[in-house]
């Protein structure tokens, strides 16, 4: 018999996004040891038992859609190699996409190489986003080694609701309730562009990666304690100046860029919540370039205190595509949401610290490693930043030609440049 | 695999050995085993993390035995009742048809004791509804569409016999009327029950159904000779004040709320 799972809101509304992006989130992770196959493959599968949404199929049912949980098995999951061109492999694995449609909604990818491995995996952001695939795969690095060293059985994985409306658990009675009437349209309306070229059917997915110098979180802090602006402040403003530049905009035009933020803020504990997605954008605006990047940073200081100081931030649009998709059948509600969304143009997700202590295996912490987000579809863009090891990574991930990847390290060139300007 | 099979024994050892018992743990048995082969297939070696996986989906077994035992109960007792109620109504309806052969041989007014079959067939389903709509509101069992239209329905039933007796046994010349008045009582009904079982958008119900009353009971009191038509007409007019002092009453508790909580919060 069929076993079902319900499609919760950010599972339909990243189905939506199919129009804008591939829905595929990335890891990688560098260690100096060879992992054990057998025991990652029965850590999997018991995390795999524990959500099975992670093996099921988005059924599209133009009513009202579901996932349909399928067999599997964990070769179909897990692909091992020592391949001789390791970048092309990796490159080959994470550029990957998995149809909603498919039985399987999680590829990892072993990659062995010079006594060291490649850990690689993509997975359907309807499922999670960044904030659960961190915790997943601290959960993965725990139970593994809990599993390996002392013989503990790999179960210790968080199952519970996937519901949007768990992230009203922790309001008040009042709280909830105004949060539940936040109708409010939040999408962002502007129209600055990445100055990528035309979409054609020759374009091709990649990922263009970007460490900084060893010591720029550090300086970042540092410059941002004196100027009052935080490291995602520095980062959101370096974003604005490199694009200004760039693209040529009018310094005196005022540009949006959509910052994400995790929405389990709101939430004292996320520990008994199953995987799922829990994030949202806040529009980040400045009102134009200013004379120099101090200017642009206090522009967007002003901006992110302003959306920080909001009890409900975030929250805002998500009982209107509550009611978007619970008044009409599935189809319907696709076309009215689509009218009202209007998906960034420009957009920025800091996923934060990959903890390389609690990422280590068998005593052996990552030496490298990032996660970034979707590949975007032209003319959209998405600048994801990860940390490790106190070393920012950028990344963006798009569909296009060789031209769009010679504009995307040349973003990457001005933001670095940008960075020696401020914090030297 | 034998980790699994001594969980099921250890759980369930202090239990009083029956029948019952004994087929319930075969059957866990089997479907723990059965999940240990779906497991192995998927491509897990290690036996203690296949028994571990399946004794962590199968918790509090006392518990799970202690439901099925009840459901099992509930099964006999509904099965039970479905035999009573068939039988039952078997038998009324031979009893039904009986009594109408009866009357209609004894008084041969076959033009009129056929009411007796259609009253004894159709007002016991109305009934039943009714039943349906009182007992899914406690338990929950129906959507509350599904009730409104029984409940809407069960007065469209009872109307009919009474519509069919008034013209059988009276000479009320106006007696389609009956179903004009079934009309206002399934408004009334239909806003009672928004408003017992706090309906979203009950408020809205009840300023559509005001009028709506109004102009039927205009109409039915007219027909009848009961109410002029003028200046009966002023019953409409009535309605939409009514509907507005509701409305008006509305929003000034909304501003009393929202000012007691801005009250509170300071």
């Amino acid at each position: 018999m069929e076993q079902k799972l319900k499609a919760e809101l950010w599972d339909k509304m990243h189905y939506l996004f199919r129009d804008f992006n591939d829905r595929m989130v990335h890891l990688e992770l560098h260690y100096d040891y060879e992992i054990n196959i057998e025991a990652l493959k029965t850590v999997l599968i018991c995390f795999f038992e524990k959500a099975p949404v992670m093996h099921s199929s988005f059924v599209d049912n133009k009513i009202s859609p579901y996932w349909s949980v399928k067999p599997y098995n964990i070769d179909d999951v897990l692909t091992v190699s020592r391949p001789e061109n390791l970048q092309a492999a990796i490159d080959e694995f994470l550029t990957q996409y998995i149809p909603p449609e498919s039985d399987l909604q999680m590829k990892v990818a072993v990659f062995f190489y010079e006594g060291k491995t490649a850990l690689c995996i993509v997975e359907n952001h309807m499922c999670m986003d960044g904030g659960d695939f961190k915790y997943f795969i601290s959960a993965f690095c725990k139970n593994y080694n809990d599993y390996v060293e002392k013989g503990i059985v790999p179960t210790n994985f968080k199952h519970g609701s996937r519901s949007y409306e768990e992230i009203y658990g922790d309001f008040s009675k009042g709280e909830e309730e105004m949060a539940r009437n936040l109708f409010k349209n939040v999408s962002s309306k502007d129209d600055h562009r990445f100055p990528l070229t035309e979409k054609s059917d020759s374009d091709r997915s990649f990922i263009a990666k970007r460490k900084l110098p060893e010591d720029s979180l550090s300086k970042m802090k540092k410059t941002g304690k004196e100027l009052n602006a935080t490291v995602n402040d520095v980062l959101t403003a370096f974003y604005f100046y490199s694009l200004y530049e760039l693209a040529g905009y009018d310094l005196k035009d005022s540009v949006t860029i959509s910052c994400a933020i995790d929405l389990r803020r709101h939430l004292d504990s996320a520990d008994d919540l199953g995987i799922t997605n829990h994030t949202a954008f806040m529009q980040c605006n400045i009102p134009e370039r200013g004379r120099d990047i101090f200017e642009t940073l206090r522009y967007v200081v002003n901006s992110s205190n302003k959306f920080k100081s909001d009890k409900f931030m975030g929250l805002y649009g998500l009982p209107l595509l509550n009611f978007g998709y619970n008044i009409l059948p599935h189809a319907a509600s696709e076309e009215v949401i689509k009218i009202g969304y209007n998906n960034p143009l420009l957009a920025m997700s800091n996923i934060g610290i990959l903890n390389h202590e609690a990422l280590a295996l068998e005593g052996h912490e990552p030496f490298d490693g990032f996660m970034t987000g979707a590949v975007k579809y032209k003319p959209f863009v998405l600048l994801s930043v990860t940390t490790m090891r106190s070393e920012i990574t950028l990344s963006m991930c798009v569909k296009g030609n060789d031209e769009d990847k010679k504009t995307v390290e040349r973003f990457l060139d001005l933001f670095e440049k940008n960075l020696e300007t401020l914090i030297g | 695999m034998a980790n699994y099979i001594d969980y099921v024994n250890e759980s369930l050892g202090s239990m009083k050995e029956t029948k019952s018992l004994y087929l319930f743990k075969q059957k866990t048995i089997e479907q723990m085993t059965k999940r240990a082969n779906e497991l192995v297939s998927k491509g897990i070696k290690d036996e203690n993390v296949i028994s571990q996986i399946i004794i962590e989906e199968y918790p509090d077994l006392v518990e799970r035995y202690g439901r099925e035992v009840g459901a099992k109960h509930a099964k006999n007792k509904k099965i039970k009742a479905t035999k009573t109620v068939v039988l039952g109504s078997l038998t009324y309806a031979l009893l039904l048809v009986f009594a109408y052969l009866a009357l209609s041989f004894k008084t041969l007014m076959w033009g009129k004791t056929w009411i007796l079959l259609v009253g004894g067939f159709v007002l016991p389903v109305a009934i039943a509804m009714l039943a349906g709509v009182f007992k899914s509101k406690k338990e929950s069992t129906l959507s509350s569409a599904a009730s409104r239209v029984m409940l809407a329905g069960s007065i469209m039933l009872i109307a009919t016999v009474l519509f069919l007796c008034l013209l059988l046994f009276t000479s009320v010349s106006n007696s389609w009327l009956v179903f004009l008045g079934a009309v206002v009582a399934v408004l009334v009904a239909d806003a009672a029950f928004a408003a017992i079982t706090k309906q979203k958008l009950s408020l809205v119900t009840y300023l559509l159904y005001i009028p709506a009353i109004a102009v039927l009971v205009y109409v039915i009191l007219g027909l009848s000779g009961l109410l002029a038509w003028h200046p009966g007409w002023m019953v409409i007019v009535a309605a939409a004040i009514v509907d507005i002092v509701i409305i008006m009453l509305k929003v000034g508790k909304g501003k009393t709320d929202s000012e007691e909580e801005e009250w509170s919060k300071n």
